[in-house]
């Protein structure tokens, strides 16, 4: 039985429609993100899961019980903000005691549970500090923290990391996935940041227009991507137009030239497809007549351990990128001729 | 050991303090001129008689009529700040609540704006019209058999006072307050909420206290604001209900007894009046904002 059921939930602003019909299932301990561009209803999702906005049709069922019209109070459930949602007037451990004192908890419990979880997000010598002589990364944590206080029976974070630095957001993001395995708590995560969503989740959802585009485990989300939308959205890809041309031999013709793709196999001959390769699957080498295609290198981004080559490839203009380690990329110049290869087994072929 | 030379600020910090000593000079020459000479003057004007220094006319203070004036004075003020403080307060707050119509609050705003600066003899004018003891609605209540006056109330006291008071007062404090309410983060309400809080717990735990440092300050403004109304009272009562405004006036320039040094002593009490209040001010606040990024 799913712990948390998102049934057929719908939501409209006016005329604008921003969820439609969206079912999604949670098992019980499962970190799952919403990932999505900005508009695309994943906040509102997650603010009609904490009971903050009220969906027009379709129901929110936890551990079995319809939840749908239950006040946020009577929800049991802990929400970290974008930012800024701290108490300011109370100190580190007040904010994390809040929902235990609005509990009526005696103090003593309180105290010993607000120094747990500040414990458990590496806060604990901060507990007398006020919100603004925290740093925006542990007033995150202190956030967290007050959420865990109350054991909650579902932990909802709305884009908790989007207003730290780079360095913050990725300690942090680390720090949240350690903590929700060590707690079990059940976990829905929004965000917009496809890195954060693959790398800390079980499963991820990503929405589009208000509807689920697609939902999978970050591995299937990232290389089997179910339509040209999370293709796009999730990870660069090159993304040439093709048409099958055998489908028993897996031959795609790409740009004029018939190419290995072992996904072609059992489409139909003339099936138009967009041909998608990801940039660590493209392998650049010297211009030879085995070359799956030809291109000139005409731009290099440089990462630190890896290089991106855009690559114009030959009688188009369309491009395709290869990562690559950065000491090999160094000898490719920027103008010169290259051959372009992938494995068989690589492309990602989606019916245009 | 060698020592390295002090470093000396650059042009830019020395042409930045210069800019700041320019535009703030004429500021702190008018309060100089405007502010401190007088206070000054009215010091010395005090504690000197014909005969050279004195402290006949700052004892005058304890006398009965002066007691009282202060008195009244200050219990005015505090109900009167009271008054303006949980009505404009609870104006405010309703005003920016999400989902009233769009217009109203600039309406509002528009309105206190210029009900906040009508007082004097105008409107003191526009009461007794309404509801002096032949004013409009006094009349209209007369004739459905509701006689105001009979029951006991009437303009010309201190609940009048009260309430005409509130009407520059409570707008006032909506203009005041409005900025500190907008400033209450909606995370802060939905994160009370989903922790487990009812609306009560919020404002009493959250909510308020934010606001605290913020309704202090507007309490002071109001009271200093109804403290040192004058015309108002003065065109009202004509000077029954003893007030020190009025008191320094009748001292000044009245028909009976014209005495600078009780009038500046008068008005060296309602400043001692007015720094006691702000001292206690200064205490609350501290504490109750202790939270506060300074």
């Amino acid at each position: 039985m799913s712990y948390l059921q998102l049934d057929a939930v719908a939501k409209h602003y006016g005329s604008r429609t921003v969820l439609r019909d969206v079912s999604i299932d949670l098992k019980a301990g499962e970190f799952v993100s919403l990932l999505g561009p900005s508009g695309c209803g994943k906040t509102t999702l997650l603010r009609i899961v904490a009971g903050f906005d009220q969906p027009d049709s379709g129901r929110v069922v936890l551990e079995g019980r319809d939840i749908s019209g239950l006040a946020p109070a009577k929800r049991q459930m802990g929400m970290v903000f974008q930012a800024y949602s701290l108490f300011p007037n109370m100190t580190a451990q007040e904010n994390v005691q809040f929902g235990l004192r609005v509990r009526r908890q005696d103090a003593a419990a309180q105290q010993k549970r607000a120094r747990e979880v500040l414990e458990l997000v590496g806060l604990a010598e901060h507990a007398q500090k006020y919100p603004h002589q925290l740093s925006g990364g542990q007033q995150q944590r202190v956030a967290l923290a007050r959420a865990l206080a109350i054991s909650p029976a579902l932990l909802l974070l709305d884009e908790p990391l989007s207003a730290l630095d780079a360095k913050v957001r990725v300690q942090l993001r680390d720090e949240i996935r350690r903590i929700q395995q060590e707690t079990g708590v059940t976990t829905l995560f929004v965000t917009h940041d496809q890195e954060e969503a693959l790398s800390i989740s079980d499963r991820v959802v990503v929405m589009h227009d208000g509807v689920l585009a697609q939902v999978g485990e970050p591995a299937a989300i990232y290389g089997e991507p179910a339509n040209i939308f999370v293709a796009r959205f999730v990870g660069a890809v090159a993304e040439l137009p093709g048409v099958v041309a055998d489908g028993s031999g897996g031959m795609v013709t790409v740009l004029g030239r018939q190419v290995a793709a072992s996904r072609a196999r059992g489409m139909a001959a003339g099936t138009r497809v967009y041909f998608l390769l990801r940039p660590e699957t493209v392998r650049l080498g010297p211009p030879d007549a085995a070359g799956m295609l030809h291109g000139t290198v005409i731009a290099r981004t440089f990462f630190g351990a890896l290089t991106s080559l855009k690559v114009e490839i030959t009688g188009g203009t369309d491009c395709v990128t290869a990562a690559m380690a950065s000491g090999d990329a160094a000898n490719i110049a920027i103008g010169s001729t290259v051959s372009v290869n992938w494995d068989p087994d690589s492309p990602r072929l989606l019916v245009a | 050991m060698s020592l390295r030379p002090v470093k000396s600020a650059g042009p830019l910090a020395r042409s930045g303090g210069l800019f700041t000593l320019v535009f703030m000079a004429p500021f702190l020459l008018y309060v100089t001129a405007f502010l401190i000479l007088p206070t000054l003057m009215l010091l010395a004007t005090a504690f000197l008689g014909k005969h050279g220094p004195t402290l006949h006319y700052v004892a005058s203070l304890g006398q009965g009529q002066t007691v009282v004036a202060f008195r009244n004075s200050i219990e005015l003020s505090a109900l009167a700040a009271l008054v303006g403080l949980v009505v404009g307060g609870l104006a405010a707050y309703f005003v920016l609540r999400p989902g009233m119509p769009r217009g109203l609050r600039s309406l509002v705003t528009t309105f206190g704006a210029v009900a906040a600066n009508f007082a004097g003899v105008p409107l003191a004018f526009a009461f007794i019209a309404t509801l002096g003891s032949l004013g409009m609605i006094t009349v209209w209540f007369k004739d459905i058999g509701v006689n105001l006056y009979g029951m006991g109330f009437t303009l010309y006291s201190m609940p009048g006072l009260v309430l005409v008071y509130a009407y520059f007062q409570v707008p006032l404090m909506i203009i005041v307050i409005t900025p500190a309410l907008e400033a209450l983060r909606r995370e802060w309400r939905e994160a009370a909420e989903n922790l487990g809080a009812s609306t009560w717990d919020y404002w009493r735990h959250v909510g308020l206290p934010i606001l605290l440092p913020s309704l202090l300050s507007a309490y002071i403004l109001l009271f200093g604001n109804a403290f040192s109304a004058y015309a108002t009272p003065y065109a009202l009562t004509s000077g029954i209900v003893a007030l020190v405004p009025v008191e320094i006036s009748n001292v000044l320039s009245g028909n009976v007894m014209v005495s600078q040094q009780t009038g500046a002593a008068l008005a060296l009490g309602m400043i001692v009046v007015m720094v006691v209040v702000m001292g206690i001010y200064a205490l609350i606040a501290r504490r109750v904002g202790r939270w506060v990024k300074r």
